[in-house]
């Protein structure tokens, strides 16, 4: 089971996906989140510490970890995901970006709006499958 | 000209032609059109208004088009599609349409085409679904039949932005403007 946000400068979650869809139930759904927000401060300080956009594990929780990515407009991608799994996470986050300039560049895609693109959201889960 | 000489026509031009970036352009128009949809509000007014801004465009261009391709006459309605198709299309654009849908009169037929560049980052949110997004080209193909004589209407029928396969716009001539005499011309 894992979990992704995408977390706007102003701090707004603009995108969320269940991967696989639907397999949380409204508690651990919760729980995830906040066990991502929590994640957040970590974010912001190892972002200094790191030169790549790519943060590896900032957080565990339980015995799940969150991996970050931060865009250079300060977009934090956030993945909550079983601790073993590694591979293919940067991968992942790198496509996941390549999308998301996608998104920016949308002449109607307003900042700080949810993302309610559905091509973009399937894209998403598709990658997950790929890579995840 | 046949179809095949209209085509290496067009690929010569835009070849010899100065050009921008497709991003700069598809975001150009993105944000016009966005500032449109904050002016009006209404999706069905800024359809007219680009094609009100195609319109002034498109009576300015068809110099640019007739000097730089050197087509100096066009025979008929049905010889400007092709024109329109392989050279005004490849020359402004980048990609080349296809004339289909002809009707009988051959007074009115179909300019298709599966690229478009200026939808290049669009995705159309739901609350502007009646917004013909590159409506600004019926106006500019208007406006240049307008001055080479042909009096048209244009009109999107398919966007790929709204989900169609392709983009498709139907071009109906309804009078070949004669030249006249003013009618008090002593």
């Amino acid at each position: 089971m894992t979990v992704l946000m995408i977390i706007s400068p102003k701090n707004r979650p603009v995108f969320e996906a269940v991967i696989p869809a639907n397999s949380l139930s409204e508690r651990q759904l919760i729980l995830s989140q906040l066990a991502i927000f929590a994640a957040l401060d970590m974010v912001d300080e190892a972002m200094w510490s790191s030169k790549d956009l790519y943060l590896k594990v900032v957080d565990r929780f339980n015995d799940q970890s969150v991996s970050a990515f931060v865009t250079p407009g300060n977009h934090r991608f956030m993945l909550l995901h079983d601790a073993r799994q590694d591979d293919g996470l940067k991968a992942f986050f790198n496509k996941l970006y390549e999308f998301f300039i996608k998104i920016a560049l949308n002449p109607f895609y307003d900042d700080e709006e949810p993302i309610r693109s559905k091509a973009f959201s399937d894209r998403v889960r598709h990658l997950a499958q790929e890579y995840l | 000209m046949s179809k095949v000489n209209l085509q290496r026509l067009g690929e010569t031009v835009f070849q010899s032609s100065d050009r921008v970036s497709a991003e700069l352009l598809a975001l150009t128009y993105g944000s016009t059109v966005k500032q449109l949809l904050v002016d009006y509000e209404e999706p069905d007014e800024v359809n007219k208004q680009l094609d009100q801004m195609g319109y002034n465009i498109g009576i300015r261009l068809i110099e640019d088009v007739i000097a730089n391709s050197k087509i100096y006459t066009i025979s008929s309605f049905v010889d400007s599609a092709e024109i329109v198709a392989k050279v005004a299309f490849k020359m402004y654009l980048g990609v080349v349409a296809n004339t289909v849908d002809w009707n009988s009169d051959k007074t009115e037929f179909s300019l298709q085409f599966d690229d478009n560049p200026l939808t290049e980052f669009t995705e159309l949110p739901d609350r502007y679904s009646d917004l013909w997004y590159a409506n600004i080209l019926c106006g500019i193909i208007r406006g240049a039949y307008e001055m080479v004589q042909m009096k048209v209407e244009c009109k999107y029928t398919k966007c790929v932005l709204r989900g169609d396969d392709t983009n498709e716009i139907r071009i109906v001539l309804r009078e070949m403007l004669l030249e006249r005499p003013p009618l008090d011309d002593e």
